[in-house]
Formats: structure tokens, C-alpha cells, sequence
């Protein structure tokens, strides 16, 4: 495998906090701890180049430097990245962090070291394959051979996912597998175990949701603009934008004109998760922009905005769902908007 | 007269190795001969304005889509009757004997609402994740008249469906069964003290074509009830519906139920069955709680030690589950759920939409999330350029090649909350 060395200012042997602005740069084969990955690699993977950046730069810059690693991944046609040991150097430990997550999403995979309590690791586990360290740099001979023996057995095309007998921080990805037996029979053997009060192991722990604070009431909706958001998927005729039945990847703005005027009759319905045909031809079955414009009309808000805010939300990933909302709330300050109803399907 | 109080039944199994037209309907060798047009007639219905009739099977190159259900063909031969409270009556439910042809399945077709329904491929990856994909299939394609409403159009394939498979099921009558399987349910001597095990079987009742008919009712107008296990061998439970294809149970899924077959064969040996509670999934929140009410209910009046719960679609449905998980933990009972995920493309997202600290045991029939890439087959059944907008495509699923690339959640039962394969998930 060909690998791209990631490492800051201080192991590069170019100095302290002082020069911790410095902006990345390449440089061919290994340096500073690159030397004892090296040693450590098997035959067949190499470090084929190292990166250096400021800590500060990289966190200061972080989708400047991202575009550039890209391109240095690119143009080193590498195939992992190993990030740090980062210890329990903070700053550090986040851009190492900032790191897989460009490789993650070039589709390549990372490793990296890190002290449990480093920020980067919490932040960043998911990204890649990040190994326990000791909280300073004389960690280094066992961080370097943890992650250069898991190097090998990933590049060896071992089963590496087992994060328990591997060694990495769990990375909380969720992949399909086959187990031994049907699901209907592990089921009743669980159900088994649980009443004869034998260890048993669930296949799927619950996974607890952040919760959204809501915000301050609207003190005059009579002078406010309130905006529509629908998870429906009442897309004009054709969905012209083709937001997916499930999991949809975009959500989109339509203008009442889109749908020819208030009675939303150019509608059609994307959502892949009810029966939709209700929603054809018209869309204020699905979304009450009826009911909104007899709002406004009465003076109870002040203005309603004809831009609707439209997506699919059936089978939608709440990671992708809360970026979704991030992106619609930052439209909605754009254009003035005080207030927002949300519709699903 | 000769009184029976335990319920018993034979399912008399006819092995179909290969399917073929010809000139009559019967059994031959193990080879099922279809006579094409007079099961075009029985499948003929005045909502089709076309009805034709294909075969599929095993290694085929052959895609089926969009797929609505699959039924397996049973008939009870004392009487001729099956599917009670829809083709047939009630007489022998349960009891007696079935036959069955084992190995085929009436496949049926149409764009209903065309996100719902899904994709069969008879060779290639996909075999790996569909039970179908290994069958000798008779598959229906039928376009509808004009004008017609999705649920007008939903009904005459459903009914289409059975009709056909009951049809084919009567050409195994007069030979020879290759295998006969007895479900009965003897008391367990209370000496050996095994646990007391229900089965609950949440069925979708939605509305909006999400929905499925048990004896011939449409379940959102039906009660929790429970069922002997027999009954679902009986065709009691028809499903009609249009969900995301990998999570909703087929005809041929409550035929075959998996845990039924399960408990029954620990029957007597590491439990005590004690029965099927058929619960409707609806939308509304007071008729979810009714219904988890009246499962704690039952369950605690035959002194359950334990369920297993398993859902039908998904999203909406995990607060039905959740519901139960949590009051069955309050009663004492043990509890398993049966769920499949929605995790993610890349597997990184929240696995479910509603949890419970409750839920301590559950299994993964997957991430439907995951993608596949389906190579081309040489014959398509159907309407191939439905793949784009089927839940769990893409908007540009299919390539030119004719492959398609493809969440799990377009093939049929792929990940199964029935937990009919092999198929789970774990974190890394």
C-alpha cells in the first residue's frame, strides 16, 4: 500500500507553538516518527510521502488544507493515511482527526493514534481507525506498532472490524454481516437467555438522540415571516430536482409558482414512504400553504414565505437530516424568515 | 364421533424442481406444468387491461420488477378451499392437512405506487439477500385499465395473486407428497418447566395501501388477537401491501413464518409455544397504545415467560416495538425485538428513529441503507426503468448498462424484520 504520512510542526522537527501557523507542506518519504512507522511496516507498504501542518493552520484552515491533502492524496495515488500519534496534544489531535475525516471522505482509510482523553479522539473516532496511545510521546514505540500491525493485517485483507480484538476506539459504524443462524432463531435464542438469565449480547444497542432546544417564542407574529418546511416530498410535476423516494441525498427550494399558484395543482409527491397519489395535483393535501396564505391574509402572520422548503424524510439518516436542518436554518436567516412550520408525510 | 381438542396439522410437501408451460396444470416428476392461458383466465380481472404470465427461475437472467407480493401455493384437498375469508371458508383452519408446493411462488407485479414494490433478480449477488431469487416462480404482469385508482389496482393484483396461487396449488393434490410435516402443539408436562414463549407478529395497518388482511378483513379494522400458528399456515394472514420492499412480509413470508418454524421446533424441547398475537401497526398513537395493551394483556394471561416481537416496515413502526419493550418490561416478561436498520449509506447515522433504554434485546436483519450493485440480466419482467424511483433507489440507479445501483431496501425481503436469513449488522 502507499501511504501519506500526516504530522505537525513539533514532530517535524521545525518547532513549538511558535510555529505552529506554519501552512502544510509535502515532502517525499519519511521524517521524524515516520522513521519508526517505517521500521515497523511490513515489505509492501510504504510511506510514500509526509505532510506537514501548523496545528494552528490546519484548525484555522481546515477546508483550505482539506482541498490541498486531497489533491496531494490524489496525486500520490496513496491508499491510507496514518495521521499522528497524536497523544494527548489537542490541537494536534484534531487536525490528526480532520485528517481521516478527509480520507474518509475520499473513501480511503485512516489510522491514527491518540490518547483516550484527547477532544480529537471523541470527535473524530468515526473517520478511522484511531488506536489507544499513552498521553505523551515516550507512547511512541507501542503507538507505532499497534498502528503499523493493524497497517499490515488491513493491507493483508483481514477481517480488521472487529475493533475489540483489533484494538481501535470503536468507531460507531454500523455494517451488514452474516451471522450463523437465521435471524428468527437468534431471536429466540436471545429471548432464551434472557429468561434463564444467561449472558446474552443485544445486536443492536440503542442509540440516544441530541436533543434541540427550542427556541424563544416569536413576539409579534403579526409582524413576522414564517416559512414552510415539508418532509412530504411535494415536489412540482416531474420532481424536477429528482429528490429521492428514500433516503433522499438533497432537499430543495419550490416557489408557489413552481407548483402554478396556491392550489399546488403542478404537484406530484416524492415521498416513498405513503401512498402519495392523494397529493397529486394537489400539493395542500400534503402541505398546508392553504392554510398559510389564509394566515397571512388575516394579519395573523405577518408574511408568509412563498419559498418552501421541501425534502423526503422516509428511511432519512438523522445525520444527513440534521445537516439538512443546518442548511435550511442558515436560507431562512438569509431571507429574513422570524418563524418556520415543519410538515412530514 | 371422534372428538380432537389439539389442533392438528399436516403440511403435505410437494418438492417443484423446475416450472414449465404446457398443455395442462399438474405435477409431474417434481416439474410443475403450467397451462399459460387458462391461468391467464384465472388471473384475469376487469381492472387489467393485459394479463400475461412468465417463469423464472433459479439462475435465470432474469430481473422481476416492481415486485408487489409472493405468495406460496397451498390448498387444503378435503376441502379446495384456501386463503379463508377470501377464496375459501372456514372450515379445517388450521387442522388436517395442507399441501403445499414446496420451492414455487407466485410472484405479482404492477406499478402501483411504484416505490413500494421491488425487484427480484433470479442470478447474480442478489440470491444472496432474497429467498426468491432460489424459487421456481410463475410471475404475474398485468397492466391495469385506465383510470383506475392505486388501491383498485392493489386489490386486483392482490386477489390476482391468491387466485393463481390457489389455482397452481391444485395440481399437487392427487400425488404424491414428498415430505409430511406435523405442527401440533401437546401440553408441555409442567415437570419440565420451560419457559412460555409467545410469538408477536406486529402487522402493518397503516392505511394508504400500507396495509394487510387477515382472514379477509382489512387489519386496520381488526383487534389484537390470538391466533394458533396453524392458522398462518393456512393462509389467514393475505399482506396488500405497498411498503419499502426489504421490510415488508409477503404472503409467502406468513406461510413460512420463521419463528413460528422456530418455536415449533423447540416446541417441548427448550420452551413452550404458546401461541401467535397478531397486532395491527397502525398511524395513530391511542390505537398503538391500545394494541401494545391488549399484547400485555394476552401475554400475561397465559403467563408468558417471554415474546418475540417482529416488525413490519419501519420508522413509524419502532414505537409500536418500543412501546411493548417497555411495558413488558414492567410486567416481568422478557422481550426480543426483530427490526432491521436504517443506518445510513455509509452505515454512520442512527440505526433507528425511536428507541428505549427498555429495548435491552434485539436482533439486526441489516442496514437497508447499504449499497449493491446488481449487474444486467438478458430479460427483464416488468418495468425495469421503476428502479430510479423505488424506495431505496436513486435518481440515477440505473446505469446504461443496464446494472443497477441500489440500496438493500429494492429486493425483496433483504433485510427481513422476520429475520428469515442469515443477514445482521454490528458496529465497528
Amino acid at each position: 500500500m502507499k501511504i501519506i504520512h500526516y504530522i505537525n510542526q513539533f514532530f517535524a522537527n521545525i518547532g513549538g507553538e511558535e510555529m505552529a501557523d506554519i501552512p502544510p507542506e509535502v515532502r517525499e518519504g519519511v521524517v521524524g516518527p515516520g522513521m519508526a512507522l517505517k521500521a515497523a511496516l511490513d515489505g509492501g507498504n510504504e510511506i510514500v510521502a509526509t505532510v506537514i501542518c501548523g496545528d494552528n493552520y490546519f484548525v484555522d484552515h481546515e477546508s483550505e488544507v482539506s482541498d490541498w491533502l486531497k489533491k496531494i492524496i490524489g496525486q500520490y495515488e496513496a491508499d491510507l493515511i496514518i495521521a499522528g500519534p497524536a497523544f494527548f496534544a489537542g490541537r494536534y489531535g484534531m487536525a490528526c482527526g480532520g485528517v481521516c475525516k478527509i480520507a474518509y471522505e475520499m473513501g480511503i482509510p485512516a489510522v491514527s493514534g491518540m490518547f483516550e482523553e484527547n477532544p480529537g479522539r471523541e470527535m473524530y473516532q468515526k473517520y478511522g481507525f484511531i488506536f489507544p496511545t499513552d498521553n505523551n510521546a515516550r507512547g511512541m514505540k507501542k503507538a507505532v506498532t499497534a498502528m503499523a500491525g493493524f497497517v499490515g493485517r488491513l493491507a493483508a485483507g483481514e477481517d480488521i472490524y472487529d475493533y475489540r480484538k483489533q484494538g481501535y476506539f470503536r468507531r460507531g459504524i454500523r455494517r451488514n454481516i452474516w451471522r450463523e443462524s437465521v435471524g428468527a432463531h437468534r431471536a429466540v435464542d436471545m429471548v432464551l437467555d434472557m429468561i434463564a438469565g444467561r449472558p446474552y449480547e443485544t445486536e443492536l444497542e440503542m442509540n440516544t438522540f441530541s436533543r434541540v432546544e427550542p427556541s424563544a417564542p416569536i413576539a409579534d407574529l403579526s409582524a413576522a415571516k414564517i416559512a414552510l418546511i415539508s418532509t412530504c416530498g411535494a415536489v412540482p410535476e416531474g420532481n424536477p430536482d429528482k429528490i429521492e423516494s428514500h433516503a433522499a441525498t438533497h432537499w430543495q427550494i419550490y416557489h408557489i409558482e413552481d407548483y402554478q399558484g396556491p392550489e399546488l395543482i403542478h404537484s406530484v409527491v416524492a415521498h416513498g414512504g405513503c401512498a402519495p397519489t392523494f397529493g397529486y395535483h394537489n400539493g395542500n393535501r400534503m402541505m398546508p400553504v392553504d392554510a398559510m396564505l389564509e394566515l397571512e391574509k388575516q394579519g395573523f402572520i405577518g408574511e408568509f414565505d412563498k419559498n418552501i422548503y421541501v425534502t423526503v424524510g422516509n428511511s432519512m439518516p438523522v445525520v444527513r437530516a440534521a445537516k439538512f436542518g443546518e442548511e435550511i436554518a442558515k436560507s431562512l436567516k438569509e431571507s429574513g424568515v422570524a418563524g418556520a412550520i415543519l410538515t412530514s408525510a | 364421533m371422534k372428538t380432537v381438542k389439539q389442533m392438528s396439522l399436516d403440511l403435505e410437501l410437494v418438492y417443484v424442481s423446475d416450472v414449465r408451460f404446457g398443455s395442462e396444470t399438474k405435477m409431474d416428476d417434481h416439474v410443475l406444468y403450467v397451462n399459460r392461458e387458462e391461468l391467464i383466465s384465472v388471473a384475469a380481472d376487469r381492472f387489467f387491461s393485459s394479463v400475461d404470465v412468465e417463469l423464472a427461475r433459479p439462475g435465470e437472467s432474469i430481473r422481476i420488477i416492481p415486485v408487489k407480493d409472493v405468495i406460496e401455493p397451498r390448498i387444503k384437498p378435503d376441502t379446495g378451499d384456501f386463503f379463508p375469508g377470501i377464496l375459501g371458508g372456514f372450515e379445517g383452519v388450521g387442522e388436517g392437512r395442507t399441501r403445499v408446493l414446496k420451492g414455487c411462488g407466485v410472484v405479482t407485479t404492477g406499478q402501483i405506487v411504484c416505490f413500494q414494490e421491488g425487484l427480484i433478480d433470479m442470478s447474480g449477488p442478489c440470491a444472496d439477500y432474497c429467498i426468491y431469487s432460489k424459487m421456481n416462480n410463475v410471475v404475474l404482469i398485468a397492466e391495469p385499465v385506465e383510470g383506475i385508482t392505486p388501491e383498485q389496482h392493489e386489490e386486483a393484483v392482490r386477489l390476482a395473486g391468491v387466485r393463481m396461487a390457489h389455482y397452481l396449488a391444485k395440481a399437487a393434490v392427487d400425488v404424491e407428497a414428498d415430505e409430511v410435516k406435523t405442527y401440533t402443539l401437546p401440553p408441555v408436562p409442567p415437570e419440565k418447566k420451560l419457559p412460555r414463549l409467545l410469538y408477536v407478529n406486529l402487522v402493518l395497518a397503516q392505511g394508504l395501501l400500507h396495509d394487510n388482511y387477515i382472514y379477509g378483513g382489512d387489519c386496520k379494522k381488526v383487534q389484537t388477537a390470538l391466533m394458533h400458528p396453524n392458522e398462518m399456515m393456512d393462509g389467514a394472514i393475505v399482506s396488500g401491501n405497498c411498503v419499502t420492499a426489504c421490510d415488508k412480509n409477503t404472503t409467502y413470508d406468513h406461510e413460512n413464518n420463521p419463528v413460528v418454524e422456530d418455536m415449533y421446533a423447540r416446541h417441548g424441547v427448550d420452551l413452550e409455544f404458546l401461541g401467535v398475537i397478531s397486532s395491527p401497526t397502525t398511524t395513530m398513537l391511542a390505537e398503538k397504545e391500545r394494541g401494545v395493551m391488549a399484547i400485555l394483556s394476552i401475554a400475561r394471561l397465559l403467563n408468558a415467560d417471554g415474546i418475540v416481537v417482529t416488525e413490519e416496515g419501519g420508522g413509524n413502526p419502532e414505537a409500536d416495538l418500543m412501546l411493548i419493550a417497555e411495558k413488558a418490561e414492567k410486567a416481568g416478561i422478557k422481550c426480543v425485538l426483530v427490526l432491521h436498520e436504517n443506518a445510513g449509506d455509509d452505515g454512520a447515522s442512527e440505526p433507528l428513529s425511536n428507541t428505549s433504554a427498555a429495548a435491552k434485546g434485539v436482533v439486526t436483519a441489516g442496514n437497508n441503507n447499504e449499497f449493491i450493485v446488481l449487474p444486467p440480466m438478458e430479460k427483464v419482467l416488468g418495468h425495469l426503468e421503476a428502479v430510479d424511483v423505488l424506495a431505496g433507489g436513486v435518481s440515477d440507479a440505473l446505469r446504461p448498462d443496464g446494472s443497477v445501483n441500489v440500496r438493500l431496501a429494492v429486493i425483496m425481503d433483504a433485510t427481513s424484520n422476520l429475520g428469515i436469513t442469515k443477514i445482521s449488522a454490528e458496529t465497528y
